[in-house]
């Protein structure tokens, strides 16, 4: 019971935190929320769904999702973020909620209202059993899934040279650029991991429902959102820490509550998210020392 | 400073000439579908314009909007339904409730107070919030909202349809209310109180330091706003008699925001103008909808054309013309500088 | 070499810099002098392609750089150590240096030079390499701010109040590894200070800001042993 519920957890968790991730790389260069975030499971719904029919397999077909993915996030800096960066924080969140409801309504108008079924490889949805614990086969693959990015990612924040400058950028933009970093290249390539990252959890995500519908974007970004204000808007560590709470008081509640008050179940998270924001608004994990916007 | 009284008259009585005239517009053309559009419209007004309230005195973005609507809406609805129709529609709703009803009228009355207080108890502690973390909780409070309106089956209905509300909102209705709202923001914006909030968004420091209280100044905009936004929920649920939790949410807000951030939210001008300019584009484009949908051209069901239009329109304002039509002018200044200030 | 003409700059409403004129020959030190509030740092960071330029033109060797990106302004030779000298403090003291290299990234001979070249004009910073840059005392980040801005290989310095918020033992040691620097390269200094005694120490030529404006200059040798410059810079006429 115990094994069954750290597996539950983690397989939820990992899936949250790379989704909180993706979400806070934004954030933590321009201080600005990205509102269309939940798109990006949009697209890779509907790039797998369109690409039912095709002959490759099913692999190389996540893979070109993934692609479209962060293609759509690094469209998402164009259309919504750079014409009105400079104005207001207020304006980038209305240009990107503009730019989710753009995207929302154009797979309403070009294929439909209904949900599609999403093809996933049937082995993802076997169960296996091991130490009492019965689990199906994706949420194992969630978590070594989780467990090889994310230790990718902080390498890469670690070691190279860009990972370093997107890190400087997060602290103090403007210094980072004094240096040389290019600004352009520091928020493109956030916005294209952004993506990747959300391409990833996204086709994780799809494998557990295995559909797909205009307004699916709304959950993953309503988790993000909270995973990285109980995290820390700022600190790439706390996104991925708030990741995992949110699974954890997501579980306990599924496991703890009653039917009739789990329905108030968003209700708790919420008031729990404007909680924290109130009493401890940079989140469990401080982010770097500075967080002026640019 | 003098002409504040005066400034608020030409104001008001433009909005109350402009109302007049789409009422006669609309007696001119006689037809259901027009009289429903103008009292969509109407009921919108309330709503933008208590929106503009808070957004545009204040300077900071609301989500929370059309939650305080859902709320109006409801508890307008609960209190109205005829006794007999509750057993119906809401069989396991609290007794006191169960046998009392009231005239709609007063329901609406009830919607925005409820509204209001509401309003009052979630968010003052979220008035000293400022950007992103300001927005993020006003989402916060639309989810809290909207989450409780589904799962509190037993006055809600649920996530099932709300019906049986009785249908008591009229054109004039509609259109007296939305005219009461108009003047509750010309007073409001040149009272002390929006005097002192707008001086807060302009400068935080400086006005704190004339003796603002921002967090109070805020707390009481949002107030007023979260009121009219009950009675426009009110009216229209009287309107439309059956609604689901799904009709305040996402969709309409966004639609709120289009209107506030195309007419600009800084005047209540601008509030009703974009209130006007995007229900005669939705309402244009609908009809194109319709036209390529019945006309055999297209296949495939055209929606969503509508808000992809609006989406960027919205972008394309934000970007070209961030101040919406009417940046920092109402009306009433506009037309005494080209008419009065000639000598 | 560096050339700035009648610029002007503004923060909204506020005008920072009314009208500043002044340019910086080839290997020269130039100080800017005034006190706090005369614009001396909107100066610099205008030059560096941070701050907005309301009106005027910089420009450096012969081309203008007006409109340029700060990126581009430091990719052309002038390197920046702001005022609250802006250290990544998440970032090991390494780190911090490595980035300071961003432009050279390409051509890790010179990045191995210039590094062991920061690390022999400040062996403390290569004593704590690997400490967070954060826990570095006052003085120790100056250095490691300086030491980033020389990893870019500049052609030219431009130096904010280096000694802000420093004990007199420590200002007096910065001064010390500034003039060994000029000593070692003909590196091009534009220096902004209050400081100024400490500052008339390294400097050929000096200008006095106040309220925005260039109000007089001079060479800092004939400067120094007048009494004029008190009455300029106090404002004592």
């Amino acid at each position: 019971m115990m094994l069954q519920f750290i597996v539950d957890v983690l397989s939820l968790g990992s899936m949250y935190a790379l989704f909180a991730l993706g979400l806070v790389l934004v954030y933590g260069i321009l201080k600005l929320v990205n509102f269309a975030y939940g798109e990006l499971i949009l697209v890779i719904g509907y790039s797998i769904f369109l690409l039912k029919g095709s002959p490759f397999p099913w692999f190389f077909m996540s893979f070109i999702a993934i692609i479209m993915c962060i293609f759509t996030s690094i469209a998402t800096d164009y259309v919504a973020f750079r014409p009105v960066r400079e104005k207001s924080v207020t304006a980038v969140l209305i240009t990107s909620f503009a730019f989710a409801t753009l995207l929302q309504n154009a797979a309403l108008l070009l294929i439909s209202a209904k949900p599609k079924n999403v093809p996933m490889p049937s082995f993802l949805s076997d169960s296996v059993q091991f130490l009492g614990v019965i689990t199906p086969v994706r949420n194992l693959i969630s978590i070594f899934v989780a467990v090889v990015c994310l230790f990718i990612f902080f390498q890469f924040m670690k070691r190279s040279l860009l990972g370093l400058a997107m890190r400087a950028s997060a602290t103090n933009f403007n210094m980072a650029r004094m240096l040389g970093i290019p600004a352009n290249l520091v928020i493109t390539t956030a916005f294209a991991l952004s993506g990747l990252l959300a391409g990833i959890a996204g086709t994780l995500w799809m494998s557990k429902i295995s559909m797909v519908f205009p307004g699916i974007g709304l959950e993953p970004l309503l988790i993000a959102f909270i995973a990285t204000v109980i995290g820390g808007m700022r600190s790439i560590q706390g996104a991925v820490l708030g990741g995992f709470i949110l699974a954890f008081i997501d579980m306990s509640f599924n496991y703890l509550l009653p039917q009739d008050i789990l329905k108030f179940r968003d209700a708790f998270t919420f008031s729990f998210v404007i909680l924290i924001l109130l009493i401890r608004p940079e989140g469990l994990i401080r982010g770097p020392a500075t967080g002026a916007r640019t | 400073m003098k002409d504040f009284t005066n400034e608020n008259f030409i104001n008001i009585l433009f909005f109350f000439g402009l109302f007049l005239l789409i009422y006669a517009l609309n007696i001119f053309m006689g037809t259901a579908i027009f009289e429903r559009i103008v009292t969509n419209l109407f009921i919108y007004i309330i709503l933008v314009v208590g929106l503009q309230v808070f957004m545009g005195n204040s300077g900071i973005l609301s989500f929370a909007h059309i939650g305080y609507m859902s709320i109006g809406a409801y508890c307008s609805g609960i209190f109205s339904i005829p006794v007999k129709m509750k057993s119906m529609a809401l069989p396991d709703l609290y007794y006191f409730i169960q046998i009392t009803t009231f005239d709609p009228i007063i329901c609406i009355f009830i919607g925005g107070i409820f509204a209001a207080i509401v309003a009052a108890v979630l968010t003052l502690p979220l008035m000293r919030l400022n950007d992103a973390a300001a927005v993020i909780t006003s989402f916060a409070v639309l989810m809290v909202i909207h989450s409780i309106v589904v799962g509190w089956s037993a006055v809600t209905n649920g996530p099932r349809t709300f019906f049986g509300v009785p249908k008591a909102t009229t054109l004039e209705l509609a259109m007296i209310f939305s005219f009461a709202a108009v003047i509750i923001a010309f007073l409001y914006k040149n009272s002390r109180f929006g005097l002192l909030l707008r001086a807060t968004r302009d400068n935080e420091v400086a006005a704190e330091s004339i003796g603002a209280n921002t967090v109070y100044l805020r707390w009481f905009a949002v107030i007023v706003s979260a009121f009219l936004a009950g009675i426009a929920g009110g009216l229209w649920g009287h309107f439309i008699t059956s609604f689901s939790p799904k009709s305040f949410y996402l969709r309409e807000t966004f639609l709120v925001i289009s209107m506030i951030i195309i007419g600009g939210s800084f005047t209540v001008t601008g509030a009703i103008a974009g209130a006007l300019f995007v229900t005669i584009g939705y309402e244009f484009l609908r009809w194109i909808e319709k036209v390529i949908k019945f006309s055999d051209a297209i296949k495939f069901e055209f929606i969503g054309l509508t808000e992809i239009f609006l989406s960027i329109t919205m972008i394309v304002f934000l970007v070209t013309k961030p101040k919406g039509l009417f940046p920092f002018l109402e009306i009433g200044e506009i037309i005494k500088k080209k008419f009065f200030k000639k000598g | 070499m560096l050339e700035v003409k009648n610029l002007k700059v503004n923060y909204g409403q506020v005008v920072a810099v009314k009208k500043v004129d002044l340019h910086v020959a080839k290997g020269e030190t130039v100080v800017l002098l005034g006190a706090n509030g005369a614009g001396k740092s909107s100066t610099l960071l205008s030059i560096a392609g941070v701050s907005n330029k309301g009106e005027g033109e910089v420009e450096f060797l012969g081309s203008n750089i007006t409109k340029l990106s700060p990126e581009k302004i430091l990719s052309l030779g002038i390197a920046t150590v702001p005022e609250n000298r802006d250290i990544f403090p998440d970032l090991l003291v390494e780190e911090n240096i490595v980035l300071g290299g961003y432009v050279n990234r390409k051509n890790s001979k010179i990045i191995k030079q210039t590094r062991n070249e920061v690390y022999d004009l400040f062996p403390i910073l290569f004593e704590r390499k690997n400490q967070v840059a954060g826990t570095l005392s006052g003085g120790e980040q100056q250095m490691l701010a300086i030491g980033r801005a020389l990893m870019s290989t500049p052609k030219m310095l431009l130096l904010d109040e280096p000694s802000l918020g420093l004990a007199p033992t420590i200002v007096e040691k910065i001064y010390e590894h500034i003039a060994q620097l000029k000593k070692n390269s003909d590196l091009t200094i534009l220096l902004v200070e209050q400081h100024a005694m400490k500052a008339l120490s390294i400097a050929d030529r000096v200008y006095f800001l106040r309220l925005g404006e260039i109000v007089s200059s001079g060479n800092a040798s004939e400067l120094k042993n007048t009494t004029d410059f008190k009455k300029i810079y106090f404002g004592e006429e």
